[in-house]
């Protein structure tokens, strides 16, 4: 098992990818702590812990304070008398136009979405460096290295959490505790959900992502398990895109291919 | 004093489309220029209508020998050699599956390879002569990003922007600066197909500033890393695409969010 023994906090842990990643991090063997805002959901996540044979722990939190960050890594501790990694993907959107964007819209997705991604791995972080080991996962986007438009502040927290790996990477990985972001495509998830209910969307999303699918929770949990894991023991400041290659598909989405007469389709390749 | 003036630029490619309006421009900010191409009707014509400032050399970049004379003609024509503009390019489109070794090595050579010769040509002059230099590589954003079907073309145009960070790096101690500029959609004999009006149409759509690009929005751009103006500038990658290059997202269906 990838994570025999490893005790991991995943923020955001109540659904979706973050809840994805728990599943497998405790089939791989790791017990778990659920840090979300929603204690409903953070305990069902915990429930399907339990039924893989691992231990779990749920910390209602709100990521974005630090008072709340520092009882996530204590409660922890106190659980599971260490901390070995953290999978940072709590996320609230807030999409709207930038000429409307208000003030407080912005700072709720840059609060949760990179300023908490901050205070959760600062906080478990310490308690890595103490022990000289350690691993940071930051679930990102492709919109962090895509301008995604209409979404408000996300693209800017996404992007901000690639640079936040990298510093943690670069600041820590000399004492033992590694720091690495993950960049997901389309992913349908509760985030996501009410766009997927739209076939027409569905199919649209799928259609423009060169794999010709969208993906799924679980194959992004498979990019955070890998990075937790001592598989991953070289592997620091990297990001790591979970995308089916849609964010290099610019190109694709240029219409008219007739180089030299003929005519270029993708079908065809 | 103009922007250029007793400078001395080589272009690759320069008998058209960016390389021609680029050298067009250049020398009407002050300076003077080598127009290197194989199509010499082209280039011949482009000197002569740009008059005693530009003169045109049968250059084939992929032949170290011809970069070598492009040099010995800028030094005893106009008496030095200041910058070198790559852009001699050739298309080989087509699906990886079936593209023809010959036709990747064509673009390889003319893009990548006849780059280097060019630049090395160029450079040796400078190192040799204690001149200061500026080299601007036409990349793409087919270099960052892959353009499906176009064979060779965005393996070609990634390896410029390498070169350009390569020479860099080695050369900064001379003086010498290099650059890579990538254009985006951009009207020129080489991308005739935008001569369609609905390809065109759909391409300025897929542009965030909705147009496609013009031969001068890119010799803008060279010219400005070619000139003093840049002189803190090396090892660096300009976008000119409108916007397109950070663009995908837009071309996700769907925004029901909320």
């Amino acid at each position: 098992m990838m994570l025999e023994g490893k005790k991991i906090i995943i923020t955001g842990g109540a659904s979706g990818i973050g809840r994805a990643s728990a599943v497998l991090a405790a089939n791989e063997g790791a017990d778990i702590a659920v840090a979300d805002i929603d204690r409903v959901a953070a305990d069902a996540t915990a429930e399907l812990v339990r039924a893989k044979g691992r231990e779990a722990l749920v910390v209602e939190m709100d990521t974005s304070k630090v008072a709340d960050a520092q009882r996530m890594a204590d409660e922890a501790v106190a659980a599971f008398g260490t901390i070995d990694g953290i999978v940072c993907c709590a996320i609230k959107q807030k999409p709207a136009k930038l000429e409307e964007l208000s003030e407080e819209e912005w700072d709720m997705v840059i609060d949760i979405g990179l300023k908490g991604y901050f205070l959760c791995a600062q906080a478990a972080g310490r308690v890595m460096l103490e022990r000289g080991s350690g691993s940071i996962v930051f679930v990102s986007s492709v919109g962090g290295v895509q301008a995604y438009n209409g979404a408000g502040a996300y693209s800017i927290a996404k992007a901000g959490n690639v640079m936040l790996g990298n510093l943690f990477g670069v600041e820590w990985g000399g004492r033992g505790v590694r720091a690495n972001t993950v960049l997901p495509g389309q992913v349908p998830t509760p985030l996501t959900q009410a766009m997927f209910d739209d076939p027409e969307i569905a199919a649209g999303r799928a259609a423009v992502v060169p794999m010709g699918r969208v993906g799924q929770p679980e194959e992004i949990a498979e990019a955070c398990v890998f990075l937790l894991s001592d598989r991953a023991s070289y592997v620091n400041a990297a990001m790591l895109k979970v995308d089916g290659g849609q964010a290099e598909s610019k190109m694709m989405h240029t219409p008219g291919r007739k180089w030299g007469g003929k005519s270029m389709d993708y079908e065809a390749s | 004093m103009t922007q250029f003036e007793n400078k001395v630029c080589i272009v690759t490619g320069g008998a058209s489309g960016i390389g021609a309006k680029t050298a067009e421009m250049f020398v009407q900010r002050g300076g003077q220029v080598v127009i290197g191409d194989v199509n010499d009707e082209a280039g011949e014509g482009l000197a002569a209508a740009i008059g005693d400032k530009a003169v045109f050399f049968h250059l084939d970049v992929s032949d170290p020998a011809s970069c070598e004379a492009a040099v010995d003609l800028a030094v005893a024509r106009f008496g030095s050699v200041d910058g070198v503009v790559n852009s001699a390019i050739k298309m080989a489109p087509g699906p990886l599956k079936d593209l023809a070794h010959a036709d990747w090595n064509l673009v390889l050579e003319i893009g990548l390879t006849g780059s280097f010769l060019m630049s090395q040509a160029a450079g040796r002059w400078m190192i040799d002569n204690g001149r200061k230099g500026s080299i601007v590589m036409l990349s793409s954003n087919g270099g960052r990003n892959p353009y499906g079907m176009s064979g060779a073309y965005s393996t070609t145009k990634a390896g410029l922007i390498m070169l350009a960070q390569h020479l860099a790096i080695e050369w900064a101690q001379y003086g010498i600066r290099a650059n890579a500029v990538c254009p985006g959609h951009t009207e020129t004999p080489l991308t005739a197909y935008l001569q369609d009006p609905e390809i065109k149409q759909a391409r300025s759509d897929v542009t965030p500033l909705g147009r496609v690009g013009q031969p001068e929005d890119i010799a803008n751009g060279i010219l400005f890393l070619l000139s003093d103006e840049a002189d803190y500038v090396t090892a660096a990658t300009l976008d000119i695409d409108g916007g397109i290059a950070k663009s995908v997202m837009n071309h996700m269906p769907g925004r029901k969010w909320s």
